[in-house]
Order: structure tokens, then sequence, then C-alpha cells
């Protein structure tokens, strides 16, 4: 058999188990941090494992264990598909698969050691930057190589968008996290004060919109045309959204440093900027909605569906809800209270964490050779994880919006009317019904998990699919 | 048993003005009326001093503010589904529109009674059940009233919902300027 007529989708199915191992284990921190908040004895006195370690170990847990293996399983999938091409070096790629694993794993352990550069997001030192920064320009090599071979003229919108992200957090990741060290684990930022916050939140910001928004929506392009099995509505309209996309996002990160010492022409210019983001974003929404119209029928059949329709409409929202929080009249209510955390979360869970589990349910079968174990389950699953963001997003509004007013409010003598313990206590309840939410969704997904397990467990039992690779349409060849 | 009630529902002959003027208005007076005494006679407990109280001019002018918010947002939510029904329910009017948001607004217009107990984390544990029965009767009346099938009454659902989502964030933004330009709490900024 000659290997180069066949698809190789081995570090795939790798990539996917790895992201859903991620997933438990991010997302189960989740759930023990919301369950701190309340119950701070869960701490039990140990370093590890208080709020301080443990909170960017889930971060970094979720978006670069769970979503970072998803994106890149994800773009070996469809840049092979969409190219009519094998992947450029199959074993770059495993390595990849691996090392990705390692650095997290690696990077993660030293996060619950104590080790952090203490940026946001960024938090590995620089050892594990520096592995992270190989790991990720190798995929860049793997990706644009199987580009470079590709057997169709035309690059199709998805990969536009998974070249993006691995072109810009390349840039982001290196520049963000140049420092110089004085120890193996520790190390000095390059960028001094206002300087290091800028610098900083390019990257934070930057890191949500190609890690956690074009990286994703690489994912949905290709998915959602395949789900519905009807060509994009507009494909001209995705080129002109990735391209206003792209120029835009890069602009809006010193929206998250409002009311500081930063220049004030950047944070008019960010939240400018942030604004104008909604048209491209919102421009991705309307695509989307329109090339599942007609799809009708698609819902009973695939259970990954759903997933998909509801992920656009948390993506609507979290676009609409990021440049409204990015305006300053607004952010000077919600900066620093749980209306952003709850934010993020509408994002990370109902965009970014739906759209992953459509992606999953609808590749599994497709990976493994035998239909879904249990459709049902994965109803389920689509129900308890719904409730789930749904009771996270409402509680932390308003909490949010209670901390906000509270922490503003001025009596008749002009002092603050309410102290931060008031406020303290006025979030607990908030955070009872956030923990409920997480755990839901925890559960739901841990549903996911023994749906997908007993899948593969079945599919071991066939022969492996092997995929071979169909002739480019007459007119589009290279 | 709820869905048959719906569908006898969906062939009465009410005119979209009736349904608005003798029902939706009526109902829509639940939520200010509720609020105008939760506000006035008891206010809002935030945090450990003395709750929140408006006087009855200011709850008066909230709750009529409040009352034409809620019209306009019914109004609004009934243009925009005949709006969307033009992919997903070619056959819909508008009257079926206000059927619908007749139908699933009702329960959360009369959960508007908890605006009496002014608490926070009250209206969180009593109207999310009720908000999740909306939900329902919200996904099953679409397909009956705006004759359509079940697959596209779920799409139009979560495209309906999507707007609602997004009108309701607006609310909270425009609210976040108006108290930071002034109106409303005396906020430090």
């Amino acid at each position: 058999m000659d290997k180069k007529l066949y698809y190789t989708d081995s570090a795939t199915v790798f990539l996917l188990i790895c992201s859903m191992i991620w997933a438990i284990i991010g997302m189960f921190a989740g759930v023990y941090l919301a369950a701190e908040l309340v119950m701070p004895w869960l701490n039990f006195d140990i370093a590890e494992i208080t709020f301080g370690r443990l909170r960017p170990f889930h971060t970094n847990a979720v978006i670069f264990g769970f979503g970072g293996s998803a994106l890149i399983a994800t773009a070996y999938y469809s840049v092979q598909r969409t190219c009519h091409a094998r992947l450029f070096s199959p074993n770059l790629a495993w390595f990849v698969a691996v090392a990705w694993q390692i650095s997290m794993a690696v990077g993660l352990a030293s996060l619950l050691l104590g080790y952090t550069s203490s940026k946001e997001y960024a938090e590995f030192e620089w050892p594990v930057d520096i592995a992270v920064a190989l790991v990720w320009v190798s995929f860049g090599i793997v990706f644009f190589g199987t580009l470079a071979t590709r057997k169709i003229r035309p690059i199709y919108v998805s990969n536009w968008f998974y070249g993006a992200l691995i072109i810009v957090v390349a840039m982001l990741h290196i520049v963000n996290n140049l420092a110089l060290p004085y120890s193996w684990m520790q190390s000095y930022s390059v960028y001094e004060g206002t300087q290091d916050a800028i610098v900083q939140w390019w990257y934070g910001h930057n890191a949500v919109g190609f890690f956690l928004t074009a990286g994703f929506l690489g994912m949905f392009y290709y998915t959602l045309p395949k789900q519905a099995g009807r060509p994009i509505w507009s494909y001209r309209l995705s080129v002109v959204a990735f391209w206003a996309f792209v120029y835009t996002y890069i602009w809006v990160g010193p929206h998250h440093l409002h009311y500081t010492a930063i220049p004030d022409w950047l944070m008019t210019t960010a939240m400018v900027m942030s604004l104008i983001l909604l048209a491209p974003s919102w421009a991705t929404m309307v695509n989307a909605v329109m090339t599942m119209s007609g799809a009708w029928g698609k819902l009973r059949s695939d259970p990954g569906m759903k997933f998909v329709i509801v992920s656009m409409v948390f993506y609507a929202l979290s676009t609409f809800e990021g440049p409204m929080l990015a305006i300053k009249s607004v952010n000077v209510i919600s900066h620093f209270t749980d209306w952003t955390v709850g934010h993020v979360h509408s994002g990370a869970l109902g965009w970014n964490a739906f759209v992953t589990f459509g992606t999953i349910y609808f590749l599994t079968p497709k990976l493994t050779g035998v239909e879904l174990f249990s459709k049902r389950l994965a109803n389920i699953h689509f129900w308890i994880a719904l409730i789930g963001v749904l009771l996270y997003i409402i509680a932390l509004w308003g909490a949010g919006i209670s901390q906000g007013l509270m922490w503003l409010s001025l009596d008749d003598f002009g002092q603050l009317k309410y102290s931060f313990i008031d406020a303290m206590l006025v979030t607990i309840p908030y955070h009872w019904i956030r923990l409920l939410g997480g755990l839901l969704f925890l559960f739901g997904t841990l549903l996911m998990i023994y749906n997908l397990f007993k899948t593969f467990m079945a599919g071991r039992l066939t022969k492996p699919v092997l995929v071979k690779i169909p002739p480019v349409h007459k007119g589009y060849e290279i | 048993m709820t869905q048959n009630i719906i569908q006898r529902l969906a062939k009465s002959n009410y005119s979209s003005p009736q349904l608005f003027f003798g029902y939706i208005f009526w109902i829509g007076l639940i939520p200010p009326v509720s609020a105008f005494f939760g506000t006035y006679l008891y206010g809002w407990p935030l945090g450990v001093v003395e709750p929140v109280r408006l006087s009855l001019a200011q709850a008066a002018a909230v709750s009529i503010f409040y009352e034409l918010a809620l019209m306009a947002g019914f109004i609004s939510t009934a243009i925009v589904i005949k709006w969307m029904a033009s992919v997903y329910a070619p056959k819909a009017t508008l009257k079926d529109a206000f059927m619908v948001i007749a139908v699933a607004g009702t329960p959360i217009m009369i959960g508007g009674v908890a605006h009496i107990y002014p608490s926070i984390l009250f209206h969180v544990l009593a109207l999310s059940p009720i908000f999740a029965w909306s939900g329902y009767l919200f996904f099953i009346s679409i397909p009956i009233f705006l004759k359509t099938n079940q697959d596209r009454g779920i799409f139009m659902g979560c495209a309906v919902l999507g707007y609602l989502v997004t009108a309701f964030l607006s609310l909270l933004g425009l609210s976040a300027i108006a108290w930071v330009n002034g109106i409303g709490p005396n906020l430090g900024v």
C-alpha cells in the first residue's frame, strides 16, 4: 500500500484523546476553584492547591491543554482534506502532538509548584516558554508545509484562520515572554512598568482573539459546512470578515487597562477598535446562521449539530458583550467584577467548548469508522451543558453588577457606602449558583468522554479508517 | 397537553392589536406594579446596611419606564420574529409572532410578582424555573403558531434567543452608561 495516497489521522486521534483528558483535568480544577470561593477551607492549607496557584493551572489547562490540543488535531484533519494532500511530515506532526502534551504537563506542574512569570495566560517560566515556542513553530512547519504541497489551487477559508492562529500566536508568545533568566525557573520580563502591562495585554487579548477565536473559527468553518452538507452561504463574506477581523483584533488589548497609567489615546483607540470588531464578528455569525439554514433535518441525525448551532448563539453573545465591556463608561462598572469572569466563560464554555464538542461528535465516527455509541447520551450532554453555562453566566451577571455598583456607591457625605466585605457577602450566593453551573458542565463533559470512550473501544474492533486522497476537480489543480 | 392547548390557541382569531391591548399590555403590568411596591415599601437589600428604598415619585417613575420598556420589548421581539420568519417560517404573520411572545412571556410576567420581595438572590432562585418553563413554551410554540416544522422551529428559536440575549445585554450596557453619567444611583465616578 502506498501511504502517500492516503490521509494520515493517527496524530489527530491522539490529540483528540489528550484534549479530552485535559478537559477533565482543567474543568475539574475550575470547579474546585469555584468551590474554594465558597468553601475556602477546601485548600486544606496545601500551597499547591491554593486559589493563587490553582487558578492559572485551570486557565492554562483548559485553554492550551484542552483547546490547544483540539485546535492542532482539527487543523491536521482539515488541512489535509482541504488541500487534497497528506500531512507534510507525519513524523513532525507526531512530535508536535506529543511534545505539546509534555510541555503542558511540565508547565502546569511548575505552576502548582509556585513557578510563575505572573503574566496572565502566559504564566509559564522561560524553559517551558522556549519548549512551547519550538513546538508551535514545528506545528507551523507541518501546517504551512501541507499548504505548500497542496494539490488544489484555492486555499479554503478555514486554513486562513488556522494560519492566522499559528503566525500571530507565535509572534505574541515570543514577544510577550522575552525575559532575562536569573535561575532555571525564574526570570525578569524585559519590559518595564506600563510597557510591560501594554505588551502583556497586547498578548492577553490577542490570545483570546487568535487562539480562542481565529483558531476555533477555523475549526468551525471546516465543520459547519460539512455537518450542514451545504457550502458556506457567502464565501466572499467569510474572507472579508477574516481580513477585517485580523486587522482590527490586534489593536484591542489595551481595553484591559482602562483608567490605568497607560496613555489615554491608547485606551480610546482600543475602545474604538473593540467596537469596530463587532462588524467582522457578526458577519461571521450571519454567515454561519445562513449556512445552517436549510440543513433542518441534520438536527435529528447529527448529535453535534445542536452544539454548533448553540455555539453560534454564544459566539454572537460574547462578541457583542466584549465590545460593550470595552466602552469606558461600562468598563468602569464591570472591571474587576465577576461580570468579566462571566463574559469570559460565556465565550469559553458556550462558544469554544460547544463548538469543540460539536466537532468531536462529528469527527469521532469518521475517525473510528463506527457510529457514535449513544446519540441519546450526546443529547443529554447538550442539555446539561447548556443549563450549566446559563446558570454560570446569569449568576455572574448578578454578582458582577452588584459588585460594580456597591464598590462605587457613595453616601450623602461622599463616602463609600459599602465596605469590601459587604460586596463579598452579597456575592457568596451567586458563587454557589456558579459552582452548580460548573458542576453540571463538568458532568456533561464526563458523559461525553464515556460516550467517546465506548465509541473508540468499538472502533478498535474494526479496521482503522484509512481515507484515500480524492482527486481534485478539473480546473482547480495546481 | 401543553401542546394541545397551544394548538387550540393557534386556531383563535384574535388580531395583533387585540392581543396586544387586550392581553399583553395588562399582563405586562404585573412586574412594574410589583416593582413599585417592592422598591417603595421594602427596598433592595444590598450588603449589611439598610435596604435602598425609593421615594414615591422615584418608584412611580421607574415603574412607568419599566412598563414602557417591557412593551417596547414585546413589540420589537414580535417584529424581529416576523422578520426572521422569512427564513424559517414563511407562512407566519405578525399576529402569529404576537401569539408566540404572549404564550412564552406569560410565566415571566406572572413571575414578576417576585419584585414585591426585592432580593436579587430570591429573584434568581424564583425566576430560574420560571424562565426554564418559558423557554420550553417558547420552543414548542414556535412551530405551532408560526406554521413550520419542529426542526426549523429549533433553528428559529435559537436565532430569536440570540436577539433576546443581545437586547438584554444592550439594556445592561445602556444602564451602566446611564449610571456612570449621573442617572440613577450616586456613584463615585
